[in-house]
């Protein structure tokens, strides 16, 4: 069995360790320095015992670390909201991107604002 | 012919226009300008030669117009767009009186140039109505002009219609010689002021100017007549 997994160093820390049921020694461990120490602990004591122990608790804790990640993609309208204003924060140009904009556009308009003049600028002679 | 006192009357009457005729015709112009009623449409047909040539101005320039007012008492406007603002504001005073001397000329040319260009002078009124004619009064005051020329052209002497032509062309620029002198009224308006706010030379010296060219038409055209 693979176990791949990016479990962090304290899960594996206050660990007590149950042994499960034996696993084919052909089996990668999650943290190779913890496991192998774990390892050589039971091999030491005990060399029927499978080399590979697998916390429980800890495969409880990614499981549904796993599940609040996949709830928080199918979230509420408001949290929705939230997210996308905040994520539209996020996108807001910056205000030198801005003043750059507003010049490229003070140019654009330029031509326009000629056309308006000479549409309303007239001259009477009596 | 036999000699008969009657054609010898005849003859002298004739000569006497012949060696008159041009101050008989501003005689006349100068008392139609008194009369309160009759003076009216000459008024018009100046202020309507003075808008005209805004706007001839205007066209030739590069710009364009919009609209053409005038007014029963003799007033105008030309409202245009674009074009060469000093040459448009020259071009009032100084075309009427270039349209007057025109008439004039034209007139004492040929009776056939005379009526064509009556003809021609008509299309123009008509045009103006159509085209830069906005408001009633303006459209009647037009009309009233076109009438006028529409009677020269169905005169059934072209005889007449010289002489009428005539008149009218003495009347436009007797008004072309009066009529800048409006403007030293202290207000600061119109084409003189106009010309003085792009030039900075006084108002005055415009009003000068454009007195001396229709003194200097009316004198061309005594100069003709002499001949």
């Amino acid at each position: 069995m693979n176990i791949s997994s990016s479990f962090s160093s304290p899960l594996f820390s206050g660990v007590n360790n149950k042994p499960t049921t034996p696993i084919k020694s052909s089996a990668r461990s999650v943290e190779p320095i913890v496991v192998s120490e774990i390892e050589q602990e039971k091999s030491s004591n005990n060399q029927a015992k499978p080399s590979i122990v697998i916390d429980e608790q800890a495969i409880a804790l990614f499981e549904q670390n796993q599940l609040e990640q996949s709830q928080a993609s199918f979230s509420t309208p408001e949290q929705s909201s939230k997210q996308s204003l905040f994520s539209a924060s996020q996108d807001q140009p910056t205000a030198k991107n801005e003043s750059a904009v507003a010049n490229y556009q003070a140019v654009g308009n330029l031509a326009q604002r000629e056309s308006v003049q000479q549409l309303f600028g007239v001259d009477l002679f009596a | 012919m036999p000699f008969t006192p009657s054609n010898n009357k005849d003859h002298q009457s004739s000569s006497f226009w012949k060696k008159y005729h041009f101050f008989i015709l501003l005689f006349s112009a100068i008392i139609i300008k008194q009369l309160p009623l009759v003076s009216i449409p000459f008024n018009w047909l100046e202020s309507y030669f003075h808008e005209i040539s805004h706007g001839i101005a205007a066209i030739l320039t590069g710009g364009n117009v919009l609209r053409i007012q005038l007014f029963a008492n003799g007033a105008g406007l030309c409202t245009t767009q674009g074009g060469i603002g000093f040459i448009i504001s020259f071009s009032g005073y100084a075309g009427a009186t270039l349209w007057g001397w025109g008439i004039y000329k034209l007139a004492s040319a040929h009776q056939k140039v005379a009526q064509g260009f009556s003809v021609f002078i008509f299309i123009l009124l008509v045009s103006s109505m159509v085209f830069w004619g906005r408001d009633l009064l303006t459209w009647f005051i037009l009309g009233v002009l076109a009438a006028l020329f529409l009677l020269t052209i169905k005169l059934q002497k072209i005889h007449y219609l010289q002489r009428l032509m005539q008149l009218f062309g003495l009347l436009i620029l007797l008004n072309c010689l009066s009529s800048p002198s409006y403007l030293l009224d202290g207000r600061h308006l119109g084409d003189g002021a106009a010309l003085a706010s792009m030039t900075l030379i006084p108002e005055i010296i415009w009003v000068v100017i454009w007195f001396a060219i229709a003194l200097l038409a009316l004198y061309s055209l005594y100069k003709t007549a002499k001949k």
